[in-house]
């Protein structure tokens, strides 16, 4: 199984600093959800994971290694990632977006056919990506990142379900689960909607000001104190059926009314 | 950093407008039509002849007669005269800045088939410039200049007016004997190309003065349609030409003219496969003008070689 | 690499049109009188028409790949060695060369004199419009555009201010050149030089295709689907460089066939790389050969028309046909 660790990473753009002196180790083989606001710099720590950002001070040890001295082939055999949103603007049909994924891996059909099923893609297999809706491209993402994807794996993903309607991310986050749990694969999603990564989340980082404020089990992570503080808005918590607590925001235009 | 950027750019600003103010000043003193120092014979006759030729070809011929003195402007072909006489532009774009500072009494051009600017000609009526247009393509428009220009430009020192007249008159003596030998009638004549390029292949057709400079020889243009054309190998392949002329003006003439052929050499042509090439250096052999004297000499001393039948 | 009975069949069909339309430009005959007939050359004649045929071939399949090559560097469906100024800046590259020659008294300069220039100054200009390009990661295609216009228009002035520089006997030999025009001679060593580079692309091409495929996506994902992109990117930026620069040392800047070709392709076979490499270099070449024959036909009085004028014309209206049809944002 893969492990991921931070030390004291810094994370710069130039003169601009995003993320200072973050220390982290990922939790293997559970959903861990990165929190916090805009701009923040979820997805620069993402990207810089991947080894497409190199850090500014500090590491990044993924299997003790920097993921920058890996061969980026080498990378992608047990790394893959789900961008925010993906440039690609190529009118490829649904299966060959999913079979990039396999670009460093054996060319492997059942594999992909088996992925696109379950991310309930096959009706739409052969319709060009550049003509799906933004939800529909997010899943072929999603697929394209599971048939790339082994067990014991890290998978890294930015906002997968922002435009998906809530049965398809229900659906989705329901396979990262099965994933995470069936395969070992160790998952970094970075997300906004809290009630959801509460719902979803083993574990929680919280970033808020250039640094990670908060690490650890989702619960206790996902605190109302410490959204509070860090989004300076009110939050409550609600218990799910099945006993989970989950915090939910309290609008300032409803309280205030 | 975004502070040193308008920083730069205005220290660049600046820089720019030192170089525009010494360009604008060196202009300035090269171009002041008055300069005492350039053309002292041309002093007496200032006030009454001032002279802007808009074509080379005309320069030449005002060369030719002996009124180069009196050009105070000229075109960047003209390569024949004084080179540090102004440019004042050429048909097609006229600095009239320029032009107006010369204030010349004439202005001779060859004008574009579009005509003359309307922008020159009011300009002229304004400052009474005189202009003349003469259309240069054959012999015969070569004897029309040559007999215009002495009528026209009239020198004030009398001897001068006279050796211009009478230059006219062997320039033109010549030429009528040029095209008064015509022997076209005569058969089996050998063919020539007019080269005035290689890559692409430019030729001279028919109804270029050069064409008509062959028409007292014993050759003929191989080409038989009219103007400058541009050939391709496989065409002059099919043409076959006895001989090449080429027309290179200002090339050095201690150059075997086969080593000039370019891609013309890779065809077997008979002019190639024989060594029949000759070469015309005349800087103005281009321009129908009076260079078709030396022209027309170099065209007869080149095909002088090869009067005899190939081997 | 797996292909469908429909694309094999389309590679067969633009095969066969390539094939036709050698024959075509290798039989097509103007008398002098200016008449058109379609007649086997006799054997004077026959080693121009077959240059000129084989350097079309080379100079189409030359500008579709750089074209290709170049929108997948880019990431822009707009671009082409023309339009972003890649052929004027070779063709500036070339202009010093010549001007130094002319200076030094070098005397005429061959093709194969001319690569080294033109391929300097080809990748030149590509590093400008490809640095500009990649200041703001993924660049529109108009900017891309308006960038390449730019520097084309530099290099276009700079080729003038050279131009100017030269007596006028030497102008209109360079003006020619300008507009493109395939020559029928050329040494044998460098057309085979050529050739080979242009097999070479394609193989490259073949070879890189699934790469191309993945480099569709973003940065950050094709490199996590294991495509090494710096040196991935270093191999289509020299190669479609040295194509394009080839081609003008070759036959002067010709515009639009690196458009065209690569959209062609896909509007019959799809967005996959593998086939629109030899369907590219296919249509690339039909496109020059059908234009060179084209000029063969035709004679108004002058002479032959520069190659350049006809892919322009006909190359022009099919660019703006593909910004309008919404092919230049896909």
């Amino acid at each position: 199984m893969i492990s991921l660790t931070l030390q004291n990473l810094s994370i710069a753009y130039g003169p601009r600093v995003v993320l200072t002196d973050v220390s982290a180790t990922l939790a293997p083989g559970r959903i861990t959800v990165l929190v916090g606001p805009n701009a923040v710099g979820k997805s620069s720590l993402l990207r810089a994971i991947l080894g497409d950002l190199p850090p500014a001070s500090g590491s990044i040890l993924l299997n003790k290694k920097s993921p920058r001295a890996y061969r980026t082939s080498e990378l992608a055999r047990f790394l893959a990632y789900v961008p925010q949103r993906s440039p690609l603007a190529v009118p490829f049909p649904v299966r060959q977006v999913v079979e990039l994924g396999r670009y460093s891996l054996p060319a492997d059909e059942s594999r992909v056919d088996s992925v696109l099923d379950q991310l309930d893609l096959l009706s739409i297999a052969d319709q060009p990506y550049t003509t799906l809706s933004a939800g529909q491209q997010q899943r072929v993402m999603v697929a394209r990142a599971l048939a790339q994807l082994s067990t014991g794996g890290l998978l890294l993903l930015d906002e997968p379900t922002s435009a998906m309607d809530l049965n398809h991310a229900d659906h989705t986050l329901t396979i990262l689960r099965q994933l995470a749990s069936q395969s070992a694969v160790s998952i970094l999603l970075a997300m906004h909607d809290l009630t959801i990564a509460a719902q979803i989340a083993d574990e929680a980082w919280l970033l808020h000001d250039k640094k990670l404020v908060a690490a650890g089990s989702a619960s206790s992570i996902l605190a109302p104190s410490n959204l509070e503080s860090v989004f300076h808005m009110p939050f409550e918590l609600i218990t799910t059926p099945n006993h989970k607590r989950v915090p939910f925001p309290l609008l300032r235009s409803i309280g205030s009314s | 950093m975004p502070r040193s950027i308008p920083r730069f750019s205005s220290l660049c600003l600046i820089l720019a407008c030192f170089i525009l103010c010494a360009l604008m000043s060196s202009c300035d003193r090269n171009h002041n039509p008055s300069s005492p120092s350039r053309s002292p014979q041309s002093q007496p006759d200032a006030q009454s002849l001032r002279i802007v030729s808009l074509s080379p070809a005309i320069s030449r011929t005002l060369l030719d007669l002996g009124l180069a003195s009196f050009i105070v402007g000229r075109t960047p072909f003209c390569s024949s005269i004084d080179q540090s006489i102004p440019v004042v532009g050429d048909l097609n774009s006229i600095d009239y800045e320029r032009l107006t500072k010369l204030n010349p009494t004439h202005i001779l051009v060859q004008p574009p088939s579009t005509g003359l600017d309307p922008h020159l000609q009011s300009l002229a009526d304004e400052h009474h410039w005189i202009i003349h247009s003469w259309k240069l393509n054959t012999l015969a428009d070569i004897n029309q200049l040559i007999h215009d220009l002495p009528e026209i430009c009239k020198p004030a020192d009398p001897s001068l007016q006279a050796k211009t007249v009478s230059y006219s008159a062997d320039l033109s003596q010549h030429l009528s004997r040029l095209m008064s030998t015509d022997q076209s009638a005569g058969a089996s004549r050998q063919t020539v190309l007019l080269v005035h390029q290689t890559q692409p292949v430019g030729v001279f057709g028919i109804h270029t003065y050069l064409d008509e400079l062959l028409h007292h020889t014993s050759y003929t243009n191989v080409v038989a349609a009219p103007g400058w054309i541009e050939l391709s190998l496989e065409d002059v392949q099919k043409l076959n030409p006895a001989v090449i002329i080429l027309v290179f003006p200002n090339q050095s003439t201690d150059v075997d003219p086969m080593s000039l052929l370019g891609p013309l050499r890779q065809t077997s042509v008979d002019a190639v496969k024989n060594h029949r090439v000759g070469i015309i250096t005349d800087a103005d052999s281009l321009l129908p003008s009076t260079s078709f004297l030396e022209v027309s000499r170099e065209l007869d001393s080149a095909l002088s070689h090869f009067s005899e039948p190939a081997p | 690499m797996t292909s469908s009975p429909h694309t094999r069949l389309w590679l067969v069909i633009l095969f066969l049109i390539t094939l036709a339309l050698s024959l075509l430009r290798y039989s097509a005959d103007r008398s002098i009188t200016g008449s058109f007939s379609l007649a086997w050359p006799d054997n004077s004649i026959a080693h121009f028409r077959l240059t000129a045929l084989i350097i079309a071939l080379i100079v189409g399949a030359n500008l579709a790949l750089s074209g290709l090559f170049l929108q997948s560097l880019l990431r822009n469906p707009l671009a082409e060695p023309f339009i972003l100024g890649l052929s004027s800046g070779a063709g500036l590259g070339v202009m010093i060369a010549l001007y130094v020659g002319h200076v030094m008294k070098l005397g005429d300069l061959s093709a194969s004199s001319q690569t080294l220039p033109a391929v300097a100054g080809s990748l030149a200009t590509l590093a400008i419009v490809f640095a500009l390009s990649h200041r703001r990661r993924v660049l529109d295609p108009v900017s891309l555009i308006l960038i390449g216009t730019v520097c084309s228009t530099i290099a276009g002035a700079g080729i003038m201010f050279f131009q100017h520089l030269v007596p006028t006997g030497l102008r209109a030999e360079f003006t020619t050149w300008l507009m493109g025009f395939i020559p029928e001679v050329a040494s044998p060593s460098f057309l085979f030089a050529s050739a080979s580079l242009t097999f070479f692309a394609i193989i490259v091409g073949l070879v890189l295709a699934k790469s191309m495929d993945a480099a569709t996506l973003g940065d950050d994902e094709a490199r996590s689907v294991g495509l090494h992109l710096p040196r991935f990117r270093a191999i289509l930026f020299t190669l479609a460089g040295i194509l394009a620069a080839v081609t003008v040392a070759l036959a002067g800047p010709i515009g639009f066939v690196g458009l065209v070709a690569p959209h062609a392709s896909r509007f019959i076979l799809g967005p996959r790389h593998a086939p629109l490499v030899i369907a590219s270099a296919c249509i690339g070449a039909s496109i020059i050969l059908a234009a060179d024959s084209f000029r063969q036909m035709l004679d108004f009085g002058a002479g032959r028309m520069p190659i350049g004028i006809l892919t322009a014309l006909f190359g022009g209206p099919v660019f703006i046909y593909l910004l309008l049809s919404g092919r230049g944002r896909a």
